[in-house]
This record gives structure tokens, sequence and C-alpha cells, in this order.
């Protein structure tokens, strides 16, 4: 039964069915393979069960006030305020681009959502600066991974309601190792900066930066309140993703940027991916039911035990696993199948569930710039006009740093443990 | 007859956008007003919480519709560009069969789900909690009646859909 589920899953994705029908169908074929053929008045009923979830609330407010910046204009005042900070370095916009994204990281939790709003911005800029467009387009997939590890975070919300972990926690774990990725990028910027000559922009005087600072603190700002409300308890992660879009409305209302009509295509957009995110939930809570049923967590947990018992060989066995599972698998519905069949192998390594949150959300998101699932990559076809094939090509080398950050933040579990610990105190 | 129906797929397609966005935007001032009113006031509002999570549940299911009518799910094109046009056709019938296969399982027992949550009353809403889930069963009949239409488009030789514009294209549109 199981094996239908994850067969047909990737079977039917690959025949371009869409995501969530391809769950709902997965789910259906598995049910019908387990003998319940009589009983699938289950996928109804736990569609609904599935979506009425309060630990989720707050996917749709964070996923609006990313796309309220950008409705606001935001994205073209932190790029502009990068590019008065880094711009005038070695493959100035290259570097633009990444310190784009880590401003961006704070307001917005989806990496699809930096993508679509400092994408077009980004790549139209560095192609008109003689930067060719297939490496614009790399880069930008991924500085977008940057977009869910610096908090706010969709993934990290769905994470901590799948493991039960704390939302504040998972946010400040994923500090340190968003600023890190994006370190890791600017290097090898630097590095094929030296390869290509690519441009430096001229370098900003104190007026033109003390200007654009104004606007780029406002952005600054974002994660602060958010990150604040949460760890001080002020509010819950629901209420957080509210007040950053109250904060983002303000803004829209200060510079006189927001109007009705940007206004409600920000709700739009909104509404579509938190309604593409829960249905794939919704449709995968029955196979939650199978899974359980089946005992595959248990069954799952031997069968690593029987290949290692050495901490350190399964979490090398684990990223392996993670990307190569990222390669075929959207990131959502792949939390959904592996957080519940992972976690008592987790447990019985004593690895903490903040650190492995970071580890499988980050493992995962690389999928975005991987074939054939490279949900990034399909985005940046739609912007650049480029085939796929070539801009697959041209994000590989990106996973060599990417892939680096991921090591690390595997082995030295402190660099995501450290800043929640010494904030909440150790869990 | 096919654009007749396309015609009343659309006004659906807005009515639900709006009702998804209006629940969404309810969402956010009710909260907002709970955020200001325990800062101010130090007193919570009890009817936000039961009443987030309903319309939360209205948005999904409502907007499960549109997100269909305007290509908002996650597809991968890689291995059926593969096989030109004819892969991209024959790929095009099979999603909307799937599609129809899926809507017509959820319609079937659907009526069973909405009569187990007769007499179910959600707390401090005060309404049954069919009427929660109800918008998922219409979301679903318009998805159905949308896949055999685009089946309709495509025997009549219409091309697919496509959603997003590329850089050159704005570039063209500029100038």
């Amino acid at each position: 039964m199981a094996w239908i589920l994850f067969v047909g899953f990737m079977v039917l994705i690959v025949l371009r069915v869409p995501i969530v029908i391809a769950m709902g169908l997965a789910v259906l074929g598995a049910v019908i393979a387990g003998g319940f053929s009589n009983q699938l008045y289950i996928i109804p009923r736990m569609v609904a069960d599935g979506v009425e979830n309060p630990g989720l609330l707050a996917v749709p407010f964070f996923i609006l006030a990313g796309n309220l910046m950008n409705a606001v204009g935001m994205t073209d005042k932190i790029f502009n305020f990068a590019t008065t900070l880094v711009g005038h370095f070695r493959a100035g916009l290259a570097q633009v681009n990444v310190v784009s994204s880590m401003i961006f990281a704070g307001i917005s939790g989806s990496a699809v959502a930096d993508i679509a709003g400092l994408g077009t911005i980004e790549v139209k800029a560095m192609r008109d600066r003689g930067y060719p467009v297939e490496f614009a387009g790399a880069l930008t997939v991924a500085t977008a991974v940057i977009g869910p590890i610096i908090p706010p975070s969709i993934a990290l919300v769905i994470y901590g309601f799948l493991a039960n972990t704390s939302i504040g926690r998972l946010f400040l774990g994923g500090v340190i190792p968003g600023i890190l990725i994006g370190i890791s990028l600017m290097l090898f910027n630097r590095y094929m900066a030296a390869k290509h000559d690519f441009p430096r922009e001229p370098k900003a005087s104190l007026k033109e930066v003390g200007s654009h600072a104004v606007d780029g603190i406002a952005a600054l700002a974002a994660p602060g309140i958010i990150l604040g409300a949460i760890t001080f308890g002020f509010t819950t992660p629901t209420e957080a993703g509210v007040l950053a879009c109250a904060y983002s409305v303000l803004l829209g209302a200060l510079y006189k940027t927001l109007d009705a009509k940007r206004l409600w295509q920000a709700i739009t957009d909104s509404m579509r991916v938190t309604a593409m995110i829960m249905m794939i939930i919704g449709f995968s809570h029955g196979m939650g039911w199978l899974l359980a049923i089946e005992q595959i967590p248990q069954a799952m947990a031997e069968a690593v035990l029987l290949v290692t018992d050495d901490r350190n060989v399964f979490l090398a066995l684990l990223i392996v696993f993670l990307l190569a599972i990222g390669c075929v698998i959207e990131g959502v519905p792949a939390k959904l199948i592996l957080i519940p069949v992972l976690l008592p192998i987790i447990d019985h390594f004593g690895i903490d569930r903040v650190h492995f949150g970071l580890i499988i959300v980050y493992a995962l998101l690389l999928g975005l710039a991987t074939p054939p699932m490279g949900v990034g990559v399909y985005i940046m076809v739609g912007i650049t006009g480029r085939p796929f094939e070539v801009l697959t090509m041209a994000v590989l080398p990106f996973l060599v740093p990417l892939t680096i950050v991921l090591i690390m933040i595997t082995y030295i579990p402190a660099l995501t443990l450290w800043l929640p610990n010494l904030i909440m105190g150790p869990p | 007859m096919i654009d007749r129906i396309d015609n009343v797929m659309l006004f659906f397609q807005r009515m639900f956008l709006a009702l998804a966005n209006i629940c969404l935007i309810i969402m956010l001032v009710i909260n907002m007003t709970q955020i200001t009113t325990r800062a101010v006031l130090d007193m919570g509002i009890s009817w936000v919480f039961p009443w987030t999570v309903f319309l939360f549940c209205w948005s999904i299911f409502f907007g499960f519709f549109v997100l269909y009518r305007i290509g908002g799910d996650i597809t991968v094109d890689f291995f059926v560009d593969r096989f030109g046009s004819v892969g991209r056709t024959v790929a095009r019938h099979f999603v909307n069969l799937s599609t129809v296969v899926l809507m017509v399982v959820m319609l079937w027992h659907g009526p069973q789900t909405i009569m187990q949550q007769f007499g179910d009353e959600i707390e401090i809403v005060e309404l049954d909690r069919w009427v929660q889930t109800l918008p998922l069963f219409l979301s679903c009949v318009l998805v159905l009646v949308n896949a055999m239409l685009d089946t309709a488009k495509a025997f009549r030789g219409d091309p697919e859909p496509v959603f997003t514009k590329s850089i050159d294209d704005e570039d063209e549109e500029m100038s």
C-alpha cells in the first residue's frame, strides 16, 4: 500500500498532473489497494479535517505579508538599498541579488515569493549590465533558498506543526544558517567574478547610502517585529503574521504605493498559494492515516537501525536521502510524507527537533533548483524565457556552496541551536 | 456551447475568488482587532479564534476552484515536453481525466461527509460543521466541470492557457 502511495504520486507528477490532484489520487489508489475501497468516504472527510488546522493559520498571513511587500514596491527599495551596500563589490549586481534576498527573506517566508517578487527586477538589472541571463536566473533561484530559512518561514511553520515543535525556536534557529547561505553564495559570486570579469557598480555616495538606508531599515524592521512578537510571547505565530501584514500595509500608506488594485492582487496571490498548500495538506491527511495503519514509521526506523547505529553515518545518509527526495517531490508533500516517518528515528538518535527541522527544510529546499521538480527553475523559465535544461545547467554550480552549508548545518548543531537556546533558554 | 459554459465558469471564478479573498481580509481584520484590544485594553476576544479557523477553511475551499481555473497548482512539464505537441496533448487529456476521477470520488462520498457533520456544532461560531465544509464540495463540482470543459476545448483545438510572462515578452509589450 505504501509503495502505491509513493510511486503513484511520483508517476502522476511526471505525467504533469498538478500536485494537489496527484496527492489525492495517490491516496485514493493506496486506500483501494489497502482493501479499504468500501471506505472511500474517508477521503473527503480527511480533506475537510486536514484543512481545519489551527496550527497552520499563520501560513496565509506570512504569504500575504511577502506579497504585500511586493505590492508596496518594497522589492525595488530593497534592491536599491542592497545596491548602495554591495553594488561596488566585484560582480556587484550578483552580490546585490544575494543581499536583496537576505533582506526580503526577513519579510517573506517563501522562496517562490522571493523569485516572483525580486526575480524579474534582479534578472532584468543583471541582464542590462551584461550578465548572462542564465547566470542571473540561476543565481536568483539559488538565493531564493534563503527565503524559508531566515524567519519568518512558511516551511518551518508547517514543520513545527508536523513535529510539534516551537515555531519561535525554529524561527530563531534559521537566522544563522540563513546568513551562512548568503555568505557562501557571495563567496561563490566572488569566485565567479574572477573567472568571468563581471562588472562593478559605481560606489554610492554617503548621501545615497543614507537615503536608501531609510527604506532598508523599514524592510529590516519586519523580521524584528515578527521574531520579537513571537519570541517574547506578545503574539502567537498567526498574530505575528497578521502584524507583518499590517506593517506592510502601513508602509504602503506611508510610501503611497498601495492602491486597491495592488492590494487585491496581493490577496489573490496569497489566497492561491495558501489554497494549494492547504489542499495538499488536506489530501495528505489520508496519507498519514494509511502510514499509521501500515506502521511505516516504525518499520522505517527498524530498517535504518539495521543499516547503522552511528549518528554521524545516519546524518550523512539522511542528507543524501533528503537531497534525492527533494529532486523528485515538492517541499510541502515531501515534508508531509517524511516527517512522521523520520521523527521516531530522529528521536532515537537524540537529534534535536529544531536542528532536524532546519536540516529537512533546507535540504528539501535545494530541490527548488534541481530537475525534475525544480519549482524555482520552472518559475525562472517563465521569467527569463530560457529553456529548462539551460537554466538547470546554470544552477548546478550554485549547488556546491549550498550543499557545503547543508553539511555544516547538519554536523554543527550549534549553528542552529545556539541562538534559540541563548534567547529562549534550553528546551 | 463551450464558450457559454466557459462564461458561466468565469462568473463562478470571480465569485469564488471574491469570497475567498473576503474571508482572508476578515481574518486579517479580526485578528488585528484582537491584537489591539489585548495590547490596549488587556482583553482578548473569544470569538476571534474559532471564526478565524472557520473563515480559513472557507478561504481554502473557495480558493480550490480558483486555483485550478487560473492555473495556480504546481506541475512538472519537463518530461511531457520531451514528447512535443503530441505529448502535451496526451498529458492535457490525462490530467483532465485524473482530475475528473478524483472529483467524482470526492463528490460521490460528499453527501455522506456532509450528513456526518449535521448537528456537529462548531463552538462559539454556532454553525454546524457542514456549513464550513460545503464550499469544498461546491469547488469540487466546479473543478470537475472545468476539467471536462478543458477536454472539450482541447478537442476543439484551443491551445492550453499560459499563465506566465517572460521578461522578453514584457520588453516586447513595452516597445
